[in-house]
């Protein structure tokens, strides 16, 4: 970890990243105390003074106004007078919490089975890569899309917990699931060079049991593994999440999201291209400064790995 | 050689009896409700719900279910309800505009895929790589639908160089079909061409550390044989197998973010459409046909790995 | 020998006319960048290679002998890379010489051979393509096919059976030392002077070896080309070479005539590397009385392929049978594939058997179910060959031996007293206990492993070729520690080597392992004197020896009677040191024969 301490370009975007999500924590206060306004109130029969003159929220021909630079609206409004800056933050928030959710779960489940296949071999093996390769075989926007839609109208109800069709854990989980044999078959891989391995065999002759191996042996040499494919998962599953919430199989309104904005300003072009912009440079930026730092965690945890960034 | 053939073979044909049944599964058999009410979408009846119930046999145990739904996909029979069409023959319809899309953007960042990361890793740790990398992590960390929209917008509307989407077929005006599908194809290839090069900046840099390399270098040969046909033929298994990756997100994902943006009318923004609507039979058939398409294509491109690879081939 | 060379300009001043060496080094210094700070690779090296001439360059990992060809063939060029020095290769200078110039060079008069031959060659390429390849970089006007012909006839002459066929066959679908035929067999294909072998035979089992070492010789003879051999076998070295170079730490500490440093080491490393080499000192054979320790029976294992498809199931062990008493050590040799490791890891249970009995203190083994299985393993210990990747990189070395105490049945505050007394025992500081593997060296990381495998005194060791990944120098060290330890505890040693030095300094009875069997098994001065099998005759034959190397009779052979067994390990090793020291059976030294 000290080698990208040294990286200064990869902390600088990783501070990128950091700052925009506190950022978007603080959506409430900008909301309260700067915009005066929520991110679902509707202000399209109202209008506003700028420059001196007083505008429509929302032209009769349904084009919002752009940047104000002021307090309220201070990035516009969209076509229901929504304040673009308020939704924009609020949806960060939304995107990040998915992303955030989604990473953890596929973490979870790649390491878990992935040591496990690697480990065990044989049978446990065969039907795991099976299983990875099955979901991995779809690509991961339409897996995302299948289970979105599936799940959108009546929500999921697993007998151990329901998550209900408005619900962010929904596209957390689908996420979560899309991604999970990316960073699974790998780790498997992983797990299977290193089972070969001379210290592996000196624990088997110590009597070590299986569990104990695999938890104190193979687990913490994949840890390098793990770590550099982290800020890789929250990247791609924040750029899936607004791909989805884009299509509609995502975050649902009225919940606001990254996606579902640039898709109302899409809808407008040629119109209100600041619907457009605003989102979509915000999620780049997000999305690039992760990027930059997994680059920089690579370069420093495992030079030679070789990671595809898009999933 | 042949052993492994059949085997492969073998191999595809139980992964795509495995996504038909796992398509099947997430659409019919997720348990939150009743599937025959997704079936018929928003807009349904009743009577229709009941209807489906019948036809498709959701009041039957769950295997009878799946033969039904393979039979109505491989018969062409499948009808979207809320469209009231028949959802095979608008996927044939659609079908022009995806293939050109994606065949289109396939060139490109193949070549230019090729050609950047060769460089990268020719002048590796060098000003030209980090100038590149950064192209393409900026490449990777873009939407392609904002991608599009920006391009639509500036090239389109505000610069009018380029056609404001839609499809021209390319036997009726291939100039027509070039211009209409450049926007497009490079929104595709900028998101391509970064996840690309860098995979292959590492993959020619492993190569470049062989041992053999350093004996073509031994033997006299001159920088450009031993780049060519050291390098560059030992790198082409890498080359073959990623871009069979990326054309793989391109038919699964790509084209549905992007036809929409473009209005190309193509089975992505079917897919895109239906998505919106909550229509689940267009979805469901296009989910299992792509993932089927994706598994041949990498049963294909295992295949071309065979040949390149003498150790694969006479084993 | 020298030629008449023509009278030039340019000569250094203390060399006569008439002997103008093909090669001249002088003052050769490499450095490379690295991220933590200049690296001297090669410090002001000189030395010059005479036409018809055999220089070894001798010297252990990291002395930069390697470097030393590399930089010659102009292979470490690069921008993190500062080269200065002269190196002549007949009137040419190398360092320095434009990129064009040097490929001109390469191949053609300047060849170089490496140490991996299944890397060095392009998996996708044919090898008569390879060959051929050379050719017509040099020679454009030659045809592929007129090529092609000559690339049968190269590799007709190093000795490939079958050339014309092998011509056209993929380098996976050779052996070892085909590959590195193939590789000789290019670097005559231009006629090239000189021939840089970098350690040409280190990869290639012992007898292949022979075979190589035999092809180069006649190199020289037929073909009169110089060959500058890079080796860190003294043994290699010993047949072939003319003159020596012994390299440490970047410079040339010695060089001579291979007699001269032979029999007359000046310096104190040279001095040390030969001595690593040198017999052991005299040991009392053991042989021990009563129950053996440890049996096997008719032992088979099998690989079965994998995936099916042909059904074909290799056989690495084919009915192996032998004992090993209380105390004793045995050996088991032989080369890459016989199934010694196996044989090793299947007593071990890393591997199960397909066939056949072993037992401990007469208990079930093979069979035993998990939980016996775990009580067993308290009595055996194992030493693996890679230091490096024997120890999990990220447990502290304390930890690693807590838990080898602990899984023989200390309690945990036991456990952590004893890993500072293990790394002591071990000759190693308990302090060590805190550190990393990778901040230890290779042989304090297998002293280490050592520790490991004799926590909680058990009573039979498996030792998996414990000393081959270390360097000569640290070897003898190494072996030392592992009598001690066994005569202070008591145990058996059960160790696979591929190097008969080894094995001669510590084995009280030798196994001859070929093909999944045990072809011979007896006394260790009997085996190693008077070989009866065929292929052990082939082995000891093989075996790279020094000069004077005759094995002359070493053992100091009493008939232990009962009694006697019973010193106590004190008593023993005082009679073993009076035996060692003073006593007039002590053999002299072989170099002063």
């Amino acid at each position: 970890m000290r080698a990208v301490a040294h990286d200064k370009v990869a902390l600088a975007f990783g501070a990128l990243f950091v700052a925009i999500v506190v950022l978007c924590l603080f959506a409430p206060v900008y909301a309260q105390d700067v915009a005066h306004t929520g991110p679902d109130d509707n202000h399209i029969t109202e209008t506003v003074i700028v420059d001196g003159k007083q505008v429509d929220v929302v032209s009769p021909q349904g084009v919002p106004i752009g940047p104000t630079w002021k307090g309220r609206f201070l990035l516009g409004a969209d076509s229901n007078g929504r304040d673009v800056a308020v939704r924009l933050l609020y949806g960060g928030r939304n995107s990040l919490e998915i992303a955030a959710i989604a990473t953890l779960i596929t973490m979870v489940l790649a390491v878990l089975l992935g040591t496990l296949a690697g480990y065990l071999r044989g049978f446990a093996d065969g039907v795991l890569s099976r299983l990875f390769d099955l979901v991995w075989a779809y690509p991961a926007v339409l897996l995302g899309v299948a289970l979105g839609v599936a799940l959108a109208v009546g929500g999921l109800n697993l007998g151990l917990f329901t998550l209900h069709s408005g619900s962010l854990l929904l596209p957390a989980f689908v996420i979560g699931i899309v991604f999970f044999p990316y960073v699974a078959k790998p780790l498997r891989a992983h797990a299977l060079s290193l089972r070969e391995r001379e210290f592996v065999d000196a624990a088997r002759v110590m009597g070590s049991s299986p569990l104990r191996i695999m938890v104190g042996e193979i687990l913490p040499n994949l840890t390098s593994t793990i770590i550099v494919f982290v800020p890789l998962i929250v990247a791609n599953a924040i750029l899936l999440e607004a791909g989805l919430s884009y299509l509609g199989a995502g975050v649902q309104d009225p919940n606001p999201s990254w996606g579902t904005m640039i898709a109302d300003g899409i809808r407008l072009i040629p119109g209100a291209i600041h619907l457009v912009l605003v989102p979509g440079v915000m999620l780049v930026l997000t999305v690039l400064s992760v990027n930059v730092f997994a680059d920089g965690v690579r370069d420093a945890l495992d030079p030679k790995a070789i990671v595809r960034g898009r999933f | 050689m042949a052993v492994f053939l059949a085997r492969r073979l073998a191999a595809l044909v139980a992964v795509l009896f495995a996504i038909t049944v796992l398509t099947f599964l997430i659409f019919q058999a997720i348990p939150n409700g009743d599937p025959a009410l997704r079936m018929a979408g928003r807009l349904a009846t009743p009577q229709q719900v009941q209807d489906i119930r019948v036809q498709w046999g959701f009041d039957k145990p769950i295997y009878v279910q799946y033969a039904k739904t393979m039979e109505k996909v491989l018969d062409g029979s499948v009808i979207s309800y809320t469209q009231q069409i028949n959802v095979e023959q608008e996927i044939v319809r659609d079908l022009p505009p995806t293939i050109s899309l994606a065949l289109g953007a396939g060139v490109i960042w193949l070549v230019l895929g090729v050609l950047l990361g060769l460089l990268s890793a020719m002048h590796a740790g060098r000003l030209l790589d980090r100038v590149l990398t950064v192209f393409a992590l900026t490449g990777i960390s873009m939407p392609v639908f904002f991608l599009g929209a920006i391009m639509l917008y500036w090239l389109g509307y505000k610069w009018g160089l380029l056609p404001l989407g839609g499809y021209v077929p390319l036997t009726s005006d291939p100039w027509g079909w070039f211009t209409h599908m450049l926007m497009p194809w490079i929104a595709l290839s900028i998101v391509s061409i970064g996840v690309y090069s860098r995979v292959l900046r590492a993959n020619v840099l492993d190569v470049m550390s062989e041992d053999y390399v350093r004996t073509a270098r031994a033997k006299g040969l001159s920088e450009r044989r031993v780049l060519i046909h050291h390098v560059l033929r030992n790198s082409l298994m890498g080359i073959v197998t990623l871009w069979g990756l990326d054309f793989a997100w391109v038919i699964g994902g790509g084209a549905i973010l992007v036809e929409s943006v473009f209005n190309l009318g193509g089975v992505g923004q079917y897919a895109a459409q239906s998505i919106g609507r909550l229509d689940v039979p267009p979805v469901m058939v296009i989910t299992m046909l792509v993932a089927c398409a994706v598994v041949v294509l990498s049963t294909l491109v295992d295949l071309a790995y065979a040949l390149l690879d003498p150790r694969v081939r006479l084993s | 020998m020298s030629e008449l060379g023509e009278d030039s300009h340019g000569l250094p001043p203390d060399r006569p006319a008439v002997q103008r060496p093909l090669l001249e080094v002088r003052e050769l210094s490499v450095s490379f960048a690295t991220a933590n700070g200049p690296v001297q690779a090669v410090d002001g090296v000189s030395f010059a290679l005479d036409r018809g001439e055999v220089l070894a360059i001798v010297g252990e990992s990291g002395s930069g002998k390697s470097v030393c060809a590399m930089t010659l063939m102009g292979l470490t060029r690069g921008p993190n890379t500062t080269i200065a020095g002269s190196a002549q290769l007949e009137d040419r200078e190398l360092i320095g010489a434009s990129e064009a110039q040097l490929r001109r060079i390469r191949g053609a008069q300047l060849a170089m051979v490496f140490q991996d031959p299944q890397s060095s060659l392009n998996p996708v390429y044919r090898v008569g393509d390879q060959i051929a390849e050379q050719i017509r970089a040099h020679k454009p006007l030659v045809s592929h096919a007129q090529a092609i012909e000559r690339a049968g006839e190269l590799m007709e002459q190093v000795g490939i059976p079958r050339a014309r066929e092998r011509v056209r066959s993929y380098p996976h679908e050779l052996s070892g030392g085909m590959r590195q035929r193939v590789m000789i067999a290019m670097a005559l294909s231009l006629g090239a002077k000189a021939l840089l072998a970098d350690e040409p035979t280190t990869a290639l089992d012992v007898t292949v070896q022979a075979q190589i070492l035999t092809q180069l010789k006649q190199l020289r003879e037929q073909n009169g080309m110089s060959i500058l051999l890079i080796t860190h076998d003294f043994g290699v070295v010993a047949d072939i070479a003319d003159r020596i170079a012994v390299m440490q730490a970047g410079r040339i500490v010695e060089q001579g005539t291979a007699e001269a440093i032979f029999h007359e080491p000046q310096h104190p490393y040279t001095r040390s590397l030969l001595q690593a080499l040198a017999p052991p000192a005299a040991r009392r054979i053991r042989r021990p009385q009563g129950a053996p320790l440890l049996e096997v029976e008719d032992l088979r294992v099998s690989y079965g392929r994998r995936g099916g498809g042909r059904g074909v199931s290799v056989q690495a062990l084919d009915g192996v049978s032998l004992t090993v008493g209380v105390g004793e050590t045995l050996a088991i040799v032989g080369e890459s594939g016989c199934g010694k490791t196996t044989l090793l890891r299947s007593i071990a249970r890393l591997i199960e058997p397909s066939g056949g009995a072993i037992r401990l203190q007469g208990q079930d083994l093979a069979g035993a179910p998990r939980r016996k299985l775990a009580s067993l393993r308290r009595d055996l210990g194992m030493v693996f060959q890679d230091p490096q990747a024997s120890l999990n990189p990220r447990r502290r070395i304390g930890r690693t031996l807590e838990r080898a105490l602990r899984a023989r049945g200390l309690g945990r505050a036991e456990a952590q007293l004893g890993a500072g007394q293990l790394l002591e025992w071990v000759g190693l500081k308990a302090a060590y206990a805190t550190r990393f593997p990778h901040e230890l060296s290779g042989g304090e990381r297998q002293r280490v492993g050592i520790a490991r495998a004799l926590a909680g005194e058990p009573r039979l060791v498996l030792l998996d070729e414990p000393v081959s990944s270390l360097d000569a120098s640290i070897r003898r060290g190494v072996i030392e520690l592992l009598g001690e330890l066994q005569s202070q505890i008591r145990c058996s040693y059960v160790l696979v080597s591929h190097d008969f030095t080894t094995v001669e300094a510590v084995a009280d009875r030798i196994a001859v392992m070929q093909g999944g069997k045990v072809v011979e098994l007896a006394e260790a001065r009997e085996l190693l004197e008077r070989p009866k099998h065929p292929y052990t005759r082939e082995l000891l034959a093989a075996c790279p020896r020094l000069p004077g190397g005759v094995r002359s009779d070493r053992w100091v052979d009493k008939e232990t009677s009962p009694e006697e067994q019973e010193t106590s390990p004190g008593q023993q090793r005082l009679a073993e040191t009076a035996i060692s020291e003073g006593s007039p059976q002590r053999p002299r030294s072989s170099f002063s024969a």
